[in-house]
């Protein structure tokens, strides 16, 4: 694995503008990186294939364990919402997507930073920009190369496999680009799998006293949230999730995976699994430097890890304390690579990099290739 | 113990294909080169066609269509026959709910259930400065 620099494209805006790329540029700021890309064998792909697949299988036994001995308490999910995730996970409703995050420089076995089970994003840019900035880059004289990406295909098989009723809402926050252009994309491959994949925003779901329901009256019988459960559960109408028949994706039981506490009933479970990092619900016990999140953080915020403490709105929240791995430096930077896990398989990767160890909502996507053995 | 790996992944053969996004945006980048009048009227028929196909974007082009450009040809944009067609709207507003239909409120479309409205806002509280994404 390594980084290498190029001459990004001539028309990279427009490849962008083309594929409804809107996020390209966040806050004025690039996102989308193409003057550097990373570089692997196909060995190396096989290995962080492997690895994501076995910590998926990992991942869903301790969350059967957690169910199945009440861990709600130490995971920090609210009392009330438990029944929510236990009916959820009775149900086996089944799971579409999830990105884990893992540390690795190529050598040795990739280990797990955290799993976002819940709103994993950056999947637009892992599925088709890349892919599309691999092929352009051969078209125009680049070597022959491959990438580990079977995002976009996988996600249209998964769908049917979800067995949603066929008309399906799709909804995210306002004012979020980024969030919008994800469930786009998600109701794109929902579409092309036969479904009537209908987009609102979260402040339009309405609830008529027995349902919830969309702009136009109809009952929700199905909808795909990119917006965490945990955020879902608190507000007001958080209270009628229980009472209505509307079946959520992400499913209820990925509260579970997507407390950072999990990374702790991880450990528990497989102590020294070489695709874990010790983690441990109080300071300390890795015996270790260590790196401490909030168990509902995101985008880095509120982490304290040696040397380093980074802002966000999540001070106030109970920590988990894991063993620092910090990132491999590579060309300056330091990259943390997402391992897409869809309908249950390993089918891509998308690395974002940032000039510091802590991956940020400001890192930046670089693509990715592998030289076929 | 790390896993034995699997077979490598060749991905050569990807026929990758987009249905909905990036349609809408292009459909919008071809009315701006356009001039003001005929722009009014393309973009007309940007917004009926963007609004079928449930395109990401079809809300925006259709509010530029009805208000972007303030000519007579865009004011008129109400009376074309597709939205003539669903009663009780005048100048974009229902009677019927009091919702403006730019957010989707009609109640009198086939297929839709007619009950009373729902109250709204219950959720989404939390969005904000916080992305949801992680």
């Amino acid at each position: 694995m390594r980084r290498v620099t190029l001459e990004p494209r001539a028309e990279q805006r427009e490849h962008a503008r083309r594929l409804g790329f809107a996020f390209a540029e966040i806050a004025g700021e690039p996102y989308w990186d193409e003057t550097a890309c990373y570089v692997f064998t196909a060995e190396q792909i096989d290995r962080l294939e492997a690895a994501t697949e076995e910590l998926d299988r990992l991942c869903l036994q301790a969350t059967q364990h957690a169910i199945q001995h009440d861990l709600n308490g130490p995971l920090g999910i609210p009392d009330g919402a438990w029944p929510i995730v236990k009916a959820s996970w009775g149900r086996g409703e089944p799971s579409l997507y999830g990105r884990m995050d893992l540390r690795w420089d190529g050598v040795g076995p990739p280990k797990l930073l955290e799993y976002n089970a819940d709103t994993p994003t950056a999947l637009f840019e892992a599925g088709v920009v890349q892919w599309e900035w691999l092929e352009t880059r051969i078209a125009t004289g680049a070597p022959k190369a491959d990438q580990f990406n079977a995002i976009h295909e996988t996600l249209i098989e998964a769908w049917p496999a979800m067995q949603l009723p066929q008309v399906t809402h799709f909804c995210c926050a306002r004012d979020s680009e980024e969030d919008k252009g994800t469930v786009d994309y998600l109701r794109d491959t929902a579409i092309q799998a036969g479904m009537d994949a209908r987009f609102l925003y979260m402040d339009e779901i309405g609830w008529n006293g027995t349902s919830f329901r969309d702009v136009e009256e109809r009952e929700i019988a199905a909808i795909f949230k990119l917006y965490p459960w945990d955020w879902l559960l608190r507000e007001e109408f958080g209270r009628h999730i229980p009472n209505a028949r509307t079946r959520w994706i992400e499913p209820a039981w990925r509260l579970v995976p997507s407390s950072k506490a999990f990374l702790s009933l991880l450990w528990h479970l497989f102590p020294d699994h070489p695709n874990l990092l010790p983690a441990f619900l109080e300071p300390g016990k890795t015996g270790r430097p260590e790196i401490s999140k909030p168990l509902w953080g995101r985008e880095g915020s509120n982490v304290i890890a040696p040397g380093m403490e980074t802002e966000g709105p999540y001070a106030d929240q109970p920590r988990v304390w894991q063993a620092y791995a910090e990132l491999p430096r590579m060309g300056g930077r330091y990259p943390v690579i997402g391992s897409w896990v869809i309908g249950g398989k390993a089918c891509g990767i998308g690395i974002r990099d940032d000039d510091t160890p802590i991956t940020r909502d400001t890192s930046r996507f670089v693509p990715h290739y592998f030289e076929a053995a | 113990m790390d896993p034995t790996p699997s077979p490598p992944r060749i991905r050569r053969t990807r026929a990758l294909r987009l249905v909905l996004l990036g349609t809408g945006v292009a459909m919008v980048a071809a009315c701006e080169r356009q001039p003001p009048r005929v722009q009014d009227q393309t973009l007309r028929v940007a917004c009926d066609q963007a609004r079928a196909a449930n395109a990401p974007n079809w809300r925006e082009i259709c509010e530029r269509a009805a208000t972007g450009n303030s000519t007579t040809a865009s004011r008129s944009y109400f009376g074309v026959p597709w939205i003539m067609g669903r009663t009780g709207y005048t100048s974009g507003r229902s009677t019927t709910t009091g919702g403006n239909w730019f957010s989707g409120r009609t109640a009198d479309r086939p297929g839709s259930v007619s009950t009373a409205p729902s109250s709204r806002g219950g959720f989404g509280s939390t969005a904000g400065s916080r992305s949801s994404g992680s």
